[in-house]
C-alpha cells in the first residue's frame, strides 16, 4: 500500500485514483446510503424518486465545476447505456481544471468573504490561484488547512499567507474567529467579549486560542516598489492580555493544555489539523456545498444546542476522511455517488420538516459564478469566454462584484441566494443576446441558424435548461416561434432564450 | 545593485511551504548510520515543529545580530576593509557599487530644482514670529537640503530601474527554480501593461505597408533614423493617428512629416536605451512554460515592443519630474495655508507649546531637529569619506546632496539580508546538519547528539500534540 511504503508522503494524495486504491470506489456513498436509509426506516418515510440522468448530470455539473453542462454532453449521456456513467462522469468531472477552479474560487470566498479589503499587498486573487493548484493536484485537505494557519514568508512569495495576512492585519482575534467557524465549524466570537451565552466557550479559551497568534507579526514592507505582507513567527513573548485580565492570557488549546514549543502558530496548525472537530466541519461543510444543507446546520455552527441530524454518519464520515488521508476528492466522489445526492427535487406531498432526513435533493439557488458561467455557455458565449475579450471579462467582474454587493458584509456562504444576481443576469443576458447572432461561430444563434425549427427548439431547451421539451412545450415554442414577425429572423428564438433564462428552471440547481 | 536583485526584487530563492521542504529532504536522506533518525524526525508533526523551532531560533540569532550593527552590515555588503582599515569595493559588487555611485549623483543633481523652489517659497513667507522662523530656515541651504533627504520615492526623479519596477518588475518573483513570475498585487497592474503594449504593436500591422511606403519617401539620413526600432514606431503612431483623423492617404504626407518627428524619436531612444539591457535581462529569467509569463518574454525580446514599454516608462518619469518640481510644498502645506492667490497663512495650532499656544518655539524645534538629523547624517558620511580608500568611493559619501540615496540604498541591503536569514534558513540548516554522500544526503557524525537531543524532544511535544487533540468540553 502507497502510505506503508512511503510515509512521508502519505497525507498527499495525488489523484481521484489513488483515492480508489483505498477502499472500494463506492465505500463513502454506501455508507452515507445506509445511514440514511435506516433513519427513512425508523420514521416511515419515503424518499423522492431518483433523478433523471439529464437532472442529475446538470446537478452534479454546477456543483463540480460551477456551469451547467453543454447540449451535446446532455444529449450524449442521454444515449450512453453503460451502467456506470454516472460514476465516469463524476471522475471525469472531479478531473477537469474546471472542478479546480470552481472549488478555489468557493473556498476563497469562505476563507476571505465576498469582499475585497481594500489593504495593499494582500491578494485575494493569489489565495485563490493557490487553492486552485492545491484542488487541481488534490493535496489532502489536513496540509493545504496547514499551509494556510502557518504559511511564512511573504505573500508575494508565498501565496498561502495572504489568509493568514487577512485577519492578522485586524489582530489576533479576527483570525480566531475565521480560523475556529471555518476550520473547526464553531462560532468562539461571542467569547471575545463574553463567555458564550449559549455554548460551553469562556472568554480565557477564546483568548487562550487567539495568543497562539500573539507570537506572529505581519509586517507591512515595500520592497522596490511590491506592497507585501512578511508573515514571521517569533520565538518569544508573552500571550495577548485583553481588557478586563490582569496579565496575559497564555496560549492554550482548547482543551486547556499549552504549547510545548516556542512556534505557537506553527504548533496551533497541527492542532486545528488533527483535533477531530477539523475533520467534522469539512466533511459537513462539503456536504453541506453538495446537498444544500448540512448534517449540523448552518456549517459554521456546531455547538451542544445544535445537534447533527445524523450523528453516527458523520462520525463515520470523518473517520474514513482522516484514514484516507483528508482526500477530498475521494469524499466528494462519494457523496455525489451516493444515491441520497442523486433523489429528485421534486417534493410535493414531503412535510417541509423532512428536508433534514433528506428525502428528496434540495433545490439550491446558484451562486454568481454558476449564474453568470451557466449564461456564458448557454449564449454560446465560452469560445469568447476562453479568450476573455475585455468586454466579458469586465462584464463578469462586475456581475460578481453586484451579486455580492447585495450580500451580508461578512458572508461566507458562497451559495447565499440573492435575488440580486438574478435580476443582474436578467440585465446582462439581455445585452449579450442582442450580440448573439453575430459574436462567433460558438454563439447558439449561429448554430441554430443551420438546424430545421424543431431542432431550433430542442437546442435551445437542451442548451439552456439541459433537457428536451415536453409536447406542450414544443407547441408553445411552434406556435411563438410562427405569430412574432420581425425584420430579424431571430426575434422569436431571442425571445424564447430570454424566458428560459430568467425561468426559475435556469436559475436553481435543482 | 545587483541587477537580478532589481528585477526581482528578491534575491534568495523563494520558501513557500518549511513542512513540504522538510518532508522533501526526508526522502533523500541516507538510509544507513544514524542518519534515518534525522529522517524519522522529519516524517513526523512533533519532529518537523522541533526542527522548525530550532531553524526559528537560528533567524531570530540572526536578525537581531543584523539589527545590532546595521552600518557595519552595510558596508560589508559592499565594502571590504584592506590591510590599511581601508574601504575597498568588493570585486563582486563592483556593478552594485556602479549603479548607487550613479544613483547617488543623480540624487545629488536633482536638488538643484527643488533648491530653487525652496528659496522661492522663503520669499512668500509673510512676516511673524513664527513666520520669520521659517522664513530663516528656508533661506538656509542646509535646512533646504535636510527636508530634500526626506522626500519620498515619488517625490523624487525616478532612475530608470525604478521606472521598470514601477511597470512590470515589482510583479516579477522568483521561484525555487530561480525563473521568475508574475505574481503578487501588482501582477493584475503588470498584465494590463503587458496587454496595453501587445495591442499597440498589434496595431501596427495594419499599417506596416503604409509604413514602408512613408519610409521610402524619406531621405538617406532621415530613413536611417526611421528605421530604427524607435523611428519605425514613431512614424508608425502618427500613420495611424492622420488615418484616425480621416487623412486618405497618409504616407503621402511624408517626408513632410518626419521633421516633427525627429526629437520623439530621440527622446525614445534614451529611455530605450536605458530599458534595452534590463528588458533582455527580464526576458532570460521568465519561464516559457506559463502563458503570461510567455507573452512577456516574447514583448521583451520583440524591438517595437520595448519602445512601446519605453514609452509607458517616460509618461511615468516625466509625472514624477513634475512632483519633483512640486516637492517643497508637502512641507510647505505642513506649515502654511494657501490662499487662492498663492498667499501663505500660518496654520493656526500646529506650532504649540504644552499649554496649546501658539509657539513659535515649538517651530523652531522642528527646524532644529531638522538640521541636527542633516548634521547626524553629515558626520556619519564625513567619517565613512575618510575611511575611504578610492576617491570613487569616497564621493558617494561627500555628495551629502545624494545621501538619501545612500540611506535608501542601506535600508534596502538590511531587507534583503533580514529576508536572506528567514528564507536561506531551510538550507542552512541543510548545510550545517548534512554532508552528500552519492546521491543522497548523510548526518555529519559532530551533528549526531544533537540530532538524539531533537528526536528526544520530538517524544514530548508528541505528547502535547496527542493531549491538546482530545476533545474536552466541546464534545
Amino acid at each position: 500500500m502507497r502510505i506503508a511504503l512511503v510515509p512521508a508522503v502519505a497525507l498527499v494524495m495525488v489523484s481521484s485514483g489513488a483515492a480508489q486504491e483505498n477502499g472500494t470506489p463506492r465505500a463513502v456513498a454506501d455508507l452515507i446510503d445506509a445511514h440514511i436509509r435506516r433513519t427513512w426506516d425508523k420514521l416511515e418515510l419515503k424518499p423522492a424518486r431518483a433523478a433523471a440522468d439529464e437532472v442529475f448530470l446538470r446537478r452534479v455539473t454546477l456543483d463540480l465545476t460551477g456551469v451547467i453542462p453543454r447540449a451535446e454532453e446532455v444529449e450524449r449521456f442521454a444515449r450512453d447505456r453503460d451502467t456506470r456513467k454516472r460514476e465516469r462522469k463524476v471522475d471525469e468531472l472531479l478531473a477537469s481544471p474546471a472542478h479546480a477552479k470552481y472549488w478555489a474560487q468557493l473556498w476563497t470566498v469562505t476563507l476571505l468573504g465576498w469582499f475585497e479589503t481594500g489593504v495593499e499587498g494582500y491578494s485575494r486573487t493569489e489565495l485563490r490561484d493557490w487553492l486552485e493548484d492545491q484542488f487541481a493536484k488534490n493535496v489532502s485537505w489536513d496540509r493545504t488547512a496547514r499551509a494556510l494557519l502557518s504559511a511564512t514568508g511573504r505573500t508575494t512569495v508565498n501565496r498561502a499567507a495572504n489568509f493568514t495576512v487577512r485577519y492578522l492585519i485586524e489582530g489576533p482575534e479576527a483570525f480566531t474567529t475565521r480560523v475556529t467557524k471555518t476550520f473547526l465549524g464553531v462560532r468562539l466570537n461571542c467569547a471575545q467579549c463574553h463567555d458564550h451565552p449559549f455554548d460551553v466557550w469562556k472568554r480565557e479559551d477564546f483568548y487562550g486560542l487567539a495568543s497562539f497568534l500573539a507570537r506572529t507579526q505581519a509586517a507591512y514592507t515595500q520592497l522596490r516598489g511590491a506592497d507585501s505582507y512578511e508573515l514571521q513567527d517569533l520565538v518569544a513573548g508573552d500571550g495577548l492580555q485583553p481588557e478586563g485580565f490582569e496579565s496575559p492570557v497564555p496560549a492554550k488549546f482548547l482543551n486547556g493544555v499549552a504549547p510545548a514549543t516556542k512556534l505557537w502558530r506553527q504548533e496551533m496548525a497541527v492542532f486545528i489539523t488533527r483535533y477531530p472537530q477539523f475533520a467534522r466541519a469539512f466533511v459537513n461543510r462539503t456536504w453541506t456545498q453538495l446537498l444544500g444543507r448540512g448534517i449540523v446546520h448552518t456549517p459554521d455552527n456546531f455547538s451542544k444546542k445544535n445537534k447533527p441530524s445524523h450523528p453516527e454518519l458523520l462520525e463515520e464520515l470523518a473517520k474514513d476522511f482522516v484514514a484516507h488521508g483528508y482526500d477530498v476528492r475521494r469524499l466528494i466522489r462519494g457523496l455525489v455517488t451516493s444515491k441520497t445526492y442523486q433523489l429528485s427535487s421534486e417534493n410535493a406531498g414531503f412535510a417541509p420538516g423532512n428536508e433534514k432526513y433528506f428525502v428528496y435533493a434540495i433545490v439550491k439557488p446558484m451562486n454568481p459564478w454558476q449564474l453568470w458561467n451557466s449564461m456564458a455557455r448557454a449564449c454560446g458565449l465560452e469560445k469568447d469566454y476562453g479568450t476573455e475579450p475585455v468586454r466579458f471579462a469586465v462584464d463578469r467582474e462586475a456581475f460578481i462584484a453586484q451579486s455580492a454587493d447585495s450580500l451580508d458584509g461578512d458572508a461566507t456562504d458562497a451559495h447565499a441566494y440573492t435575488e440580486s444576481s438574478q435580476n443582474l443576469l436578467t440585465k446582462f443576458s439581455r445585452d449579450y443576446l442582442a450580440d448573439a447572432g453575430t459574436s462567433g461561430e460558438s454563439s447558439l444563434l449561429t448554430r441554430l441558424g443551420k438546424e430545421k425549427p424543431a431542432r431550433q427548439v430542442e437546442l435551445t431547451y437542451l442548451s439552456v435548461l439541459g433537457r428536451l421539451p415536453s409536447a406542450d412545450e414544443r407547441k408553445v415554442c411552434r406556435q411563438h416561434l410562427a405569430a412574432v414577425k420581425s425584420d430579424d429572423p431571430w426575434t422569436a428564438h431571442r425571445d424564447l432564450f430570454y424566458a428560459l433564462l430568467n425561468s426559475h428552471e435556469f436559475n436553481f440547481n435543482h | 545593485m545587483n541587477i537580478l536583485v532589481t528585477l526581482c526584487l528578491l534575491a534568495p530563492p523563494a520558501q513557500e511551504d518549511v513542512d513540504s521542504d522538510l518532508e522533501r529532504l526526508a526522502g533523500t536522506l541516507a538510509t544507513t548510520g544514524a542518519t534515518p533518525k534525522l529522517a524519522a524526525l522529519l516524517k513526523t508533526d512533533a519532529g518537523r515543529l522541533v526542527v522548525k523551532e530550532k531553524i526559528a531560533e537560528r533567524v531570530a540569532k540572526g536578525i537581531e545580530r543584523i539589527d545590532k550593527d546595521p552600518q557595519a552590515q552595510w558596508e560589508r555588503s559592499l565594502f571590504a576593509e584592506d590591510a590599511d582599515g581601508l574601504l575597498r569595493v568588493r570585486a563582486d559588487r563592483k556593478v552594485a557599487f556602479e549603479t548607487l555611485a550613479r544613483d547617488v549623483a543623480r540624487r545629488a543633481k536633482a536638488f538643484a530644482a527643488f533648491d530653487r523652489a525652496g528659496l522661492e517659497l522663503a520669499k512668500k513667507i509673510p512676516a511673524g514670529e513664527t513666520e520669520n522662523c521659517f522664513k530663516a530656515a528656508w533661506e538656509n541651504r542646509e535646512y533646504r537640503l535636510a527636508l530634500y533627504q526626506r522626500l519620498g520615492a515619488d517625490q523624487r526623479e525616478a532612475t530608470p530601474e525604478e521606472l521598470w519596477v514601477e511597470q512590470i518588475g515589482r510583479s516579477l518573483q522568483p521561484g525555487s527554480d530561480g525563473k521568475v513570475r508574475l505574481r503578487g498585487s501588482y501582477r493584475d497592474d503588470a498584465l494590463a501593461v503587458i496587454a496595453g503594449v501587445k495591442a499597440e504593436v498589434d496595431s501596427f500591422a495594419a499599417v506596416e505597408e503604409q509604413l514602408a511606403a512613408a519610409l521610402s519617401k524619406l531621405a538617406d539620413k532621415d530613413r536611417t533614423l526611421a528605421s530604427t526600432p524607435e523611428g519605425k514606431v514613431a512614424v508608425a503612431r502618427r500613420l495611424l493617428q492622420l488615418a484616425g483623423e480621416g487623412v486618405e492617404d497618409p504616407p503621402a504626407k511624408f517626408p513632410g512629416e518626419f521633421a516633427g518627428l525627429t526629437e520623439e524619436i530621440a527622446s525614445l531612444a534614451s529611455m530605450g536605451a536605458d530599458l534595452r539591457p534590463i528588458a533582455a535581462r527580464a526576458a532570460d529569467l521568465l519561464p516559457d512554460d506559463l502563458e503570461d509569463e510567455r507573452r512577456l518574454k516574447g514583448l521583451l525580446k520583440d524591438e517595437r515592443a520595448v519602445v512601446c514599454l519605453a514609452t509607458l516608462m517616460r509618461t511615468t518619469r516625466d509625472t514624477r519630474a513634475a512632483n519633483a518640481a512640486a516637492a517643497v510644498n508637502p512641507f510647505r502645506d505642513d506649515a502654511f495655508d494657501v490662499d487662492e492667490n498663492g498667499a501663505l497663512t500660518l496654520k493656526k495650532g500646529r506650532f504649540v507649546d504644552e499649554n496649546a499656544k501658539e509657539s513659535a518655539a515649538a517651530a523652531q524645534a522642528e527646524v532644529d531637529a531638522a538640521l541636527a538629523e542633516l548634521a547626524a547624517t553629515r558626520a556619519s558620511l564625513a567619517d565613512q569619506a575618510e575611511r575611504a580608500g578610492d576617491p570613487a568611493i569616497a564621493a558617494i559619501f561627500q555628495a551629502v546632496e545624494g545621501a538619501s540615496a545612500v540611506a535608501e540604498h542601506n535600508a534596502r541591503v538590511l531587507e534583503d539580508l533580514k529576508q536572506a536569514e528567514r528564507e536561506l534558513a531551510v538550507q542552512k540548516f541543510i548545510r550545517s546538519y548534512l554532508v552528500k554522500e552519492g546521491e543522497r544526503f548523510a548526518l555529519r557524525p559532530d551533528r549526531v547528539p544533537y540530532v538524539e537531543a531533537m528526536a528526544e524532544r520530538a517524544v514530548q511535544v508528541q505528547a502535547t500534540l496527542e493531549e491538546a487533540a482530545k476533545e474536552g468540553k466541546d464534545k
